[in-house]
């Protein structure tokens, strides 16, 4: 196979990665959500423009490791109180970027996102929108995120993020 | 259905939902609380730490730029040109010599002085200023300003008192407790909207009667029960309080009437991991009337600064913040329990949410009335089945507006 189509099978499967992911988030799966990322040490953090433009650390939500993971999805199910709501992810702009300086086998990614919400009787509003520079791995037959950070471009969100980006 | 709005006889053991929906009260709101005698946080010394540095922030409504001037001094000037009224600073932060507004290009240094006006003597020897124009009287509208220990405040007024009788030293000491002198080290910010009125914000952290009945996880790890010791502090006007709590840590089965517990336990537990740092209790909530929230939590340190945008709802700015060279450990012990808080936050969720249904029914029947009979009285309590910091708070609000 030549580079270009192996490239081109690589994003492939990499776009199957985030739409299955929205998918699971979109459908409320919470208890899924650890499982489309890699067992050994991954890192997921929400953070906003304006903290990483000022390389502060403060994150919206930091999980370090598949137990942080689980137990940002079990407190969401078990412990949180919140209204029903109902979110659709639209993930695009998915693009694989230099892999410099990374081990073999993982792949940098940049994608887009922007998550809309319905509450109530209200129609679907805009809640987050922003970018998403992320680090996948091979895991078996599998693609699964290592690292990703979400990145909110706005500087004050309209609401509670309550589910993960 | 009423016309007047007039308070009911029961006074502070009743609010009535106008009080959170009504657009005159809102307007007079501005004018006498955050317009009067009182003050309003609007940042920390750490984040303008050089000559020229400034913030943006809001008093009430109100934009202000907040900026430390040539002989380091802190000023605050609200963020209009005194020409055709244009938000002359647009970004949110940044460095500058001098303020230029783009519109006619009039220039203010870091005191707010107007320093120069274009074309002011005319073109070929036509026009300019007329001879009634005088610099010297169109500077930039500057608020009294009032520091301790690196937090910066701001009036409109020019005779309230000094911060130390504002908040009486029982509050002040919870204040310096945390801003101690040392300085601090900003970690970052949050900022959420939270779809409620800027007070069920406010009396949120006044009201010690539903952390352990509405944050199952607090009562579920310990952080904050309702059989753990508990004060209640009021200030000498009533505005400012402060809620201190001495937590458990012990992860057992619900006491009668506390929230259910429910069946799980953290897997990895540096989401709470915490040390002890300060004396007189785990947790201390300080309301300062009218806009300041100063949380200490476990090793979580914040100023959450509330803006209202009209009735119905208010903008949150958390700025986290840490002591500069704590240690390593320490530093990340914060990082990780902010997982808690702001709007992705496993406890703020909770209030986020209640707040906005709070709103919710204050909208739907603004002649109907909250009822606050927990406990009796405006003043300290030791224990937390009390709305009592609630009902002082609505003691200074009533005073200061009239109602």
């Amino acid at each position: 196979m030549d580079r270009k189509t192996e490239q081109r099978e690589l994003l492939a499967d990499v776009e199957l990665l985030y739409t299955m992911y929205a998918e699971a988030l979109d459908d409320g799966d919470l208890a899924r959500w650890p499982s489309f990322f890699a067992e050994d040490d991954p890192l997921y953090r929400i953070t906003t423009r304006d903290n990483l433009e000022q390389g502060m650390e403060l994150c919206l939500a930091l999980c370090e490791g598949q137990s942080m993971l689980r137990d940002r999805s079990t407190a969401l199910q078990k412990t949180v109180m919140y209204r029903r709501r109902f979110q659709r992810r639209m993930m695009s702009g998915i693009r694989l970027l230099p892999m410099d300086g990374l081990d073999r086998g993982s792949i940098k990614v940049r994608a887009t996102f922007a998550l809309f919400e319905a509450m109530g009787d209200e129609p679907s509003k805009l809640l987050a929108c922003g970018r998403s520079t992320d680090v996948i791995v091979r895991q078996g037959d599998a693609l699964k995120f290592k690292d990703r950070l979400c990145v909110v471009d706005s500087r004050v969100m309209p609401d509670s993020l309550v589910f993960p980006i | 259905m009423q016309s007047t709005l007039t308070w009911p006889i029961e006074e502070s053991r009743r609010v009535p939902g106008w009080v959170y929906t009504d657009p005159g009260i809102y307007a007079r709101e501005q004018e006498r609380i955050f317009g009067g005698r009182s003050w309003n946080y609007v940042g920390l010394t750490a984040e303008v730490p050089q000559r020229g540095d400034f913030i943006q922030t809001y008093v009430g409504e109100n934009p202000v730029v907040v900026v430390r001037d040539q002989d380091r001094q802190i000023r605050v000037f609200v963020n209009r040109c005194t020409h055709r009224g244009a938000q002359f600073c647009v970004e949110p932060r940044g460095h500058a010599d001098s303020f230029v507004c783009p519109y006619h290009q009039w220039t203010f240094d870091l005191k707010g002085a107007l320093k120069s006006v274009p074309f002011s003597r005319g073109i070929r020897g036509k026009g300019g200023m007329s001879e009634c124009f005088d610099p010297a009287n169109h500077g930039l509208e500057q608020l009294e300003v009032m520091v301790r220990n690196g937090v910066i405040f701001a009036s409109y007024a020019k005779d309230v008192e000094p911060l130390e009788e504002y908040l009486g030293p029982t509050i002040l000491s919870y204040f310096d407790r945390v801003c101690d002198g040392r300085p601090l080290q900003v970690l970052g910010r949050m900022r959420h909207r939270v779809n409620a009125n800027w007070k069920l914000q406010v009396e949120n952290l006044k009201d010690t009667t539903h952390a352990a009945l509405l944050h199952a996880f607090y009562v579920k790890f310990g952080i904050w029960r309702s059989d753990q010791n508990t004060e209640v502090k009021v200030g000498p006007r009533g505005g400012s309080s402060v809620l201190v709590s001495t937590a458990s840590f012990k992860a057992v089965a619900a006491a009668a009437d506390e929230a259910i517990t429910p069946d799980f336990d953290l897997e990895d537990k540096r989401l709470i991991a915490y040390q002890r740092e300060f004396e007189k209790g785990t947790g201390a909530i300080l309301t300062i009337w009218p806009n300041l929230i100063v949380l200490q939590q476990m090793n979580l340190l914040a100023m959450r600064h509330v803006r209202p945008l009209g009735p119905n709802a208010c903008v949150k700015t958390w700025t986290f913040f840490g002591y500069q060279d704590e240690a390593p450990e320490l530093r990340k012990q914060r990082l990780m329990q902010a997982n808690l808080l702001g709007p992705a936050g496993l406890v703020t969720i909770d209030d986020n949410e209640i707040l906005a249904m709070a709103q919710d029914g204050a909208i739907a029947s603004p002649y109907s009335n909250s009822v606050l009979e927990a406990g009796k009285g405006s003043g300290d309590a030791d224990h937390l089945m009390t709305e009592s910091a609630v009902r002082a708070f609505f003691d200074c609000y009533r005073n200061v507006m009239d109602l």
